[in-house]
């Protein structure tokens, strides 16, 4: 059984072939992360637009790199939300499309479901030679086992969620105001660093911390130089950010000859990954979740 | 050939299923904001009833805008994705196009219209040749006389009465013959139009001016016939209007000094939850 995922929630195309639903056959992904650099923030026109050029594509390329023809695919699934209403449109329309014309069963996925089962996939395994179509999926030792706690940290969304078995999902704890990305963001521009936040506070953090180093002070000390306070609501499983991004700003402001930045975006890019971010991310969450789950 | 015709362009959408010969089944619909949904429902359905399958399709058409860029952006969606996955040919036609097409026995220049909001208007304008082969049958070439505009009725119109004397022979000889408007016109603008093209021109009813993805599947053909066709990987919306980005707001801390944040951003662009769920990238 093989299946076209196509994903279309926000500034990125995706296209991926995932047979029995784990062995990750292709998984192909246009960014437009540039583009929206030069505006600091995702311009919801901009990126339908990009989703249109990008998707046919994508997906092309996702088939040849799986070794795959339509003869090949079984069924095809596709984001229906959350996310951008214009940038969803497309490939919710291009996946039931080609349901339609290819006589395929058609499975609209929750964004924020995919990213839990991503943790099932097998990245770098073949799938073995079957005589016929296997029903259930292969399990592994090392798979999640459940009741699992998620983090999902994705655009707007901010979430723990208890899993207790495929499909049983019960949300323990979210956001009240702010997401982690969208406090990341805002941090990054009350100190005048780049967009998107994340990498661009790890950079920044990297960076004093090696200055530091060069000048034989003690790392620690920077590290516990500010108190701010924890981005989780004591006696929930609900976080909030905007008290932490509030003390950044009156922290900023505090500090002697602050400006308001008003940098005019200049398209530098903000290059790097995101490890730091999430597994901070993740402590946030395992804390969080140390507070009694069954 | 069995030509599909995908028209999702305006809140007026519509679909037809025709060969060289005839038409097997056409709709033509108010499809509010509901493209995406209706379209494909109503596709599955002209199939159904004209008893065809999809792979029966040989070509695809397509109504490329302008217009509503989600609207656009559905019929565009899926008519990619009927030519990738079928293999067939596709071609995209300007909806200004299919307007001015049906309003080819008007013996003048034919503009058509499309509301683009903040008032102004998408326009182009047309002439049509009349001619007939040695078995009598009547054919009309049309000829595009303009760019692809987006304009102010006011600006259009003075437009229009400047390259009148270009296009239609020297001026003080004849009178200039009077321009045909048609297409989706709100009143305001069909006011102001006549009033600044000094009543030198008629407007067709609104109704008769409704786009026919039949209309559509003919321009198709022709252009199919002369070797026009589009490659689904590449081809684009003719958007013509650019994306209104307002940059503004992402320059300024969103907290502490209100009077930081500018006030020239236009009140007309995307809401500001738009632009603040805009920002939300993972
Ligand atoms: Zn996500």
């Amino acid at each position: 059984m093989r299946v076209l995922g196509i994903e279309s929630s926000c500034d990125e195309t995706g296209a991926a072939i995932v047979e029995d639903g784990r062995y990750l056959l292709s998984n192909v992904v246009a960014s437009q992360v540039e583009i929206h650099n030069r505006y600091g923030g995702v311009v919801p026109e901009v990126a339908s637009r990009q989703q249109l050029s990008s998707i046919i594509p994508v997906i092309e390329t996702a088939m040849e790199k799986a070794a795959c023809s339509w003869q090949d695919i079984d069924a095809i699934g596709a984001t229906y939300g959350p996310g951008l209403a214009g940038s969803l449109l497309v490939g919710l329309t291009v996946g039931k499309t080609l349901a339609l014309a290819r006589n395929l069963p058609f499975i609209g996925v929750n964004h924020l479901e995919a990213h839990i089962y991503a943790n099932w996939l097998l990245k770098d395994e073949s799938p073995p030679e079957r005589e016929t179509a296997s029903a259930s999926w292969d399990v592994r030792e090392s798979d999640p086992t459940f009741p699992l706690i998620c983090l999902v940290i994705s655009g707007a969304h901010s979430e723990l969620v208890l899993v207790r078995g495929h499909g049983q999902y019960e949300l323990l704890g979210r956001t009240r105001d702010d997401a982690a990305g969208e406090a990341f963001d805002k941090v990054a521009r009350i100190l005048g660093l780049d967009y998107p936040g994340g990498p661009a506070i790890q950079h920044a953090a990297q960076r004093a911390e090696e200055e530091m180093r060069q000048q034989k002070k003690p790392v620690e000390l920077a590290r516990s130089a500010y108190r701010l306070p924890r981005a989780w609501l004591r006696g929930t499983y609900d976080f909030s950010f905007s008290g932490l991004k509030t003390a950044m700003l009156h922290l900023a402001e505090g500090a002697a000859g602050y400006q308001h930045p008003t940098p005019a975006p200049d398209g530098k890019k903000s290059t790097g990954g995101e490890s730091k971010q999430q597994s901070q991310y993740t402590r946030m969450g395992m804390q969080a979740a140390q507070r009694g789950t069954p | 050939m069995l030509l599909l015709a995908l028209d999702t362009s305006t809140r007026q959408a519509s679909l037809a299923l025709c060969t060289e010969e005839e038409i097997l089944g056409e709709y033509a619909w108010h499809v509010g904001n509901n493209h995406s949904v209706e379209l494909l429902e109503r596709i599955q359905r002209i199939i159904a009833e004209c008893n065809k399958t999809m792979q029966e399709i040989d070509a695809v058409a397509v109504a490329t805008g302008p217009g509503s860029f989600n609207g656009v952006r559905v019929a565009l969606s899926a008519a990619k994705a009927l030519a990738f996955s079928l293999q067939k040919p596709l071609v995209g036609v300007s909806s200004l196009d299919i307007i001015a097409a049906q309003q080819q026995q008007w013996q003048g220049p034919v503009c058509s219209i499309l509301e683009a909001g903040r008032s102004e208007l998408y326009a182009a304008c047309y002439a049509f040749e009349k001619s007939s082969n040695s078995a009598g049958e009547l054919s009309y070439q049309m000829r595009q006389l303009s760019d692809f505009f987006l304009l102010s009725p006011q600006h259009l119109a003075s437009y229009l009465r400047e390259q009148a004397n270009t296009w239609f022979g020297i001026p003080g000889e004849r009178a200039l013959p009077s321009f045909l408007f048609c297409g989706e016109i709100s009143l305001a603008s069909r006011q102001m139009l006549f009033t600044h093209m000094q009543e030198k021109c008629v407007f067709a009813n609104n109704v008769q001016a409704t786009r026919h993805a039949s209309v559509l599947a003919l321009l198709a053909l022709q252009r199919l016939h002369e070797g026009k066709e589009h490659n689904p990987l590449l081809l684009e919306p003719l958007y013509i209007r650019r994306p209104s980005i307002t940059t503004s707001i992402r320059k300024h801390p969103l907290l502490g000094n209100k009077s930081h944040r500018p006030a020239d951003h236009s009140p007309e662009g995307p809401s500001q939850t738009e632009r603040e769920e805009g920002a939300l990238r993972h």
